[in-house]
């Protein structure tokens, strides 16, 4: 089974999400901080790391910086903020999987995560 | 020295050479010749005399000899024939025999003796005295005898001397001597035969010249052709010379002296032909004719110039001048100083002294007191004389002023402009910092408004799931708050999107997209919300529409806002998506059956929050920003967005958009 982290501040979306995927099949675990995330995700191997961009300590980006090459984990962004799809190119060349934007819909956000960790 | 003494001289000194040369071959080759031939000449002469005299000598030895041998005189001179002398040896024999002495002896005495002379005869006992004194015997005569030339009384005579002896006998009875006088007569006759001028001269005689001079005929006669031919080839020479100077003085210097006292006099320039000199007058008609040009121009420039040109001379008088003004009372010959005002004369006069001294340009600007003109002087010499220029000024001065307002004019304006600038760019940094605002104002309210409607989201589709479990009240529920929460989104994205097309920062990608399946698509999604309603939602595509770049994402959301319209305000009915190609664009219309918009608030439609009934939107909800984003969206691609409506009975939305997709 396909381990996936969540590093997100807002404890319902964070928790929404974690049914939602655990529903669709995978096993999840969240963060509620940045420093959360970098420990938990350097604790245990993860196949997948869901980032929200904007959290209290620091930012999605500087996670990924830190963790870039480092885990075998996939990386995926999620933001409100939408992205030009210059920029999501640049993102996929530095090795980002995918962008997602907030609200997203339930069956797109299972696709995704599906077609990521086939 | 001019040209035609130079030719002069050159002539005669070339003759004069060739003179001399002339003189010298006459001389050193010529002569020798002449010199030779005469030797020549003289050489035969000699050698005729010789023979003459030797012919003489040899006729009076053969007579001699003729006689020495004859019996009779041997008889004779011993004594033993005494007829001899009227017989043999007759006076008339001397004629015959061209003789002028015969002398006989015997061994003792002499026993004839006859000379003849012009002036008679000598006596014999003379001779005899004479003879004696000579010495000749028979003892020391050889057989071959004497010829020579022997002296008797005073006389030189030519003898040839034998001695007699006959074949018979053995010794000589005595001698016999002929002789011919040497004189003048036998001169004459040697010189007749010889044609050789000859005299007799006894060398042994007293004041004899000796020195000896020869006559050179050759010679003379050869110096004489010489002083011919100097003579002739001086008198040739004046001739050459002659004709030479005159052929050049006609042909050349005649002509051009014309040429140049034509010039000089100002006549007409005549001289015509082929020639080089008709070549260089005809140059020169054109210079002349040149300067005239120039000269002409010049004074049409001076004429046009509007300036006042004064010439003036040396001594300060006006030589030529054109006036420009009438404060000005110039006149050739005037001194400078009266033709003008003092004060200007003044200054003039200065001027001309600087530039005398300087030896340059000299420019002042001076007031004419009695004109208030300004005037600029400008003097410069040129050769001995001084040229003045004097120029107007007041228009300059004028236009300088009235420059000098402008400039100060400009200057205002400028500070005033400069001071617009900076409150402008103030303004615009003011602006600039506004927008950043706007933008983190966005970020910051995107992010804000969409966490908790993604946790809400998220959480309605979850319970989605557990539908089955719900009871009436609670499924209704959520249906309410998925539908409000849908609105909600709607409304978030509209308010943020207005925000960001507003700033500019609105994007466009663009893709190929087929519009047949793209509008069925949309039209199928829609097709449950219209249902509900009642109304119908059908699509007619035309056929063969080419893919249309264009950003599939604003597509969908044009059609859903037309469409959602659509559903929104058509009661019963239908609502067709037509689409079709129209040249260059694509032509999509949104056709309803419903209540129609009123025509005076189909101008105000596409505004931002433009109701049309405030109260319909409560009912049927919308925010009135769906249109206005649309018309953007379709205008920033270059396409147009049209709407056509009939209270009571439909409305029809029409767009266009660009096939080739306008970046």
């Amino acid at each position: 089974m396909k381990r996936i982290l969540y590093v997100e501040d807002n404890e319902d979306t964070a928790n929404a999400v974690r049914i939602i995927l655990t529903t669709a099949g995978f096993e999840v675990e969240t963060a509620g901080t940045g420093e959360e995330g970098l420990k938990k995700a350097q604790a245990t191997q993860h196949d997948l790391i869901l980032l929200d961009v904007m959290l209290p300590d620091m930012s999605g980006w500087d996670i990924f910086g830190k963790l870039k090459g480092k885990l075998k984990a996939k990386y995926v962004f999620l933001s409100a903020i939408p992205v030009s799809q210059e920029r999501l190119q640049q993102l996929l060349q530095e090795g980002v999987s995918d962008y997602i934007t907030k609200p997203f819909a339930k069956a797109d956000l299972i696709i995704r995560v599906q077609h990521i960790l086939a | 020295m001019n040209i035609r003494q130079k030719i002069l001289v050159s002539l005669l000194g070339i003759y004069l050479v060739f003179l001399i040369l002339v003189f010298f071959t006459f001389s050193f080759v010529l002569l020798k010749d002449y010199s030779k031939q005469d030797q020549f000449a003289m050489n035969k002469s000699i050698n005729r005399v010789v023979d003459a005299l030797a012919f003489q000598q040899e006729v009076i030895g053969n007579s001699v000899l003729d006689y020495a041998v004859w019996d009779d005189t041997y008889a004779f001179v011993q004594g033993k024939d005494d007829t001899y002398l009227d017989v043999g040896f007759t006076p008339d024999a001397f004629g015959r025999l061209d003789i002028d002495f015969a002398l006989f002896t015997n061994a003792s005495t002499v026993v004839y003796a006859r000379l003849i002379t012009p002036t008679g005869e000598i006596p014999a006992e003379n001779i005899i005295d004479d003879w004696y004194g000579l010495g000749f015997s028979q003892e020391n005569m050889t057989d071959a005898g004497y010829t020579g030339i022997i002296v008797v009384q005073d006389m030189s005579l030519l003898v040839t001397i034998h001695i007699i002896k006959t074949s018979d006998e053995t010794a000589s009875a005595g001698l016999l001597c002929f002789g011919k006088r040497i004189d003048s007569l036998l001169a004459e006759q040697l010189s007749a035969r010889t044609h050789v001028p000859i005299t007799f001269t006894n060398v042994y005689a007293q004041n004899v010249e000796r020195t000896i001079t020869t006559r050179d005929d050759t010679i003379i006669g050869g110096q004489t052709v010489r002083v011919v031919v100097m003579l002739l080839f001086i008198i040739c020479s004046l001739f050459f010379i002659g004709g030479s100077y005159v052929l050049i003085d006609k042909v050349i210097i005649a002509r051009l002296m014309n040429v140049a006292s034509a010039l000089q006099k100002k006549r007409e320039l005549t001289d015509t032909g082929d020639d080089e000199i008709a070549y260089l007058v005809r140059v020169i008609k054109d210079s002349i004719v040149n300067a005239e040009n120039i000269a002409r121009l010049q004074h049409e420039v001076f004429e046009a110039i509007p300036d006042t040109f004064v010439l003036v001379s040396s001594d300060q008088k006006i030589v030529d001048y054109k006036s420009t003004n009438s404060c000005f009372h110039i006149e050739k010959g005037k001194h400078v100083k009266d033709c003008f005002t003092a004060d200007l004369s003044d200054v003039l006069l200065q001027s001309m002294m600087d530039a005398q001294v300087q030896k340059k340009l000299v420019k002042t600007e001076v007031q004419c007191s009695a004109c208030k003109k300004y005037s600029e002087l400008c003097v410069t010499c040129v050769e001995k004389d001084m040229l003045i220029i004097i120029r107007d000024l007041t228009e300059k001065k004028q236009s300088e002023l009235h420059l000098l307002s402008q400039t100060h004019e400009l200057e205002a304006s400028r500070k005033a402009a400069q001071n617009i600038l900076e409150d402008i760019m103030e303004m615009n940094k003011h602006l600039q910092d506004l927008d950043q605002a706007k933008t983190d104002f966005l970020n910051v309210a995107s992010h804000e408004l969409k966490t908790p409607l993604t946790a809400i989201s998220a959480y309605l589709e979850i319970l989605d799931d557990y539908k089955a479990d719900f009871s009436a009240i609670q499924l209704e529920g959520l249906g309410a708050i998925k539908r409000n929460i849908s609105q909600l989104k709607t409304i978030i994205n509209n308010i943020l999107e207005v925000s960001r097309m507003e700033s500019g920062r609105f994007e466009l990608s663009f893709k190929d997209m087929n519009v047949k399946e793209k509008i069925q698509n949309i039209v199928d999604n829609l097709s449950i919300l219209g249902e509900s309603k009642g109304i119908k939602l059908l699509a007619n595509v035309e056929e063969g529409i080419p893919l249309i770049k264009t950003d599939e994402m604003r597509f969908e959301e044009i059609l859903n806002n037309l469409i959602g319209n659509a559903i929104k305000f058509t009661k019963q009915g239908s609502i067709t998506v037509k689409a079709m190609r129209d040249g260059q664009f694509l032509k999509v219309s949104v056709i309803d059956t419903g209540i129609g918009i009123p025509e005076d608030k189909i101008k105000n439609l596409f505004q931002k929050f433009y109701q049309v009934d405030a109260s319909l939107s409560r009912k049927y909800g919308g925010t009135g920003l769906g249109l206005s984003i649309t018309k953007k969206i379709i205008q920033l691609q270059g396409g147009t967005i049209t709407v056509e409506s009939i209270v009571g009975k439909g409305t029809t939305f029409t767009f266009t958009l660009p096939l080739e997709g306008k970046p």
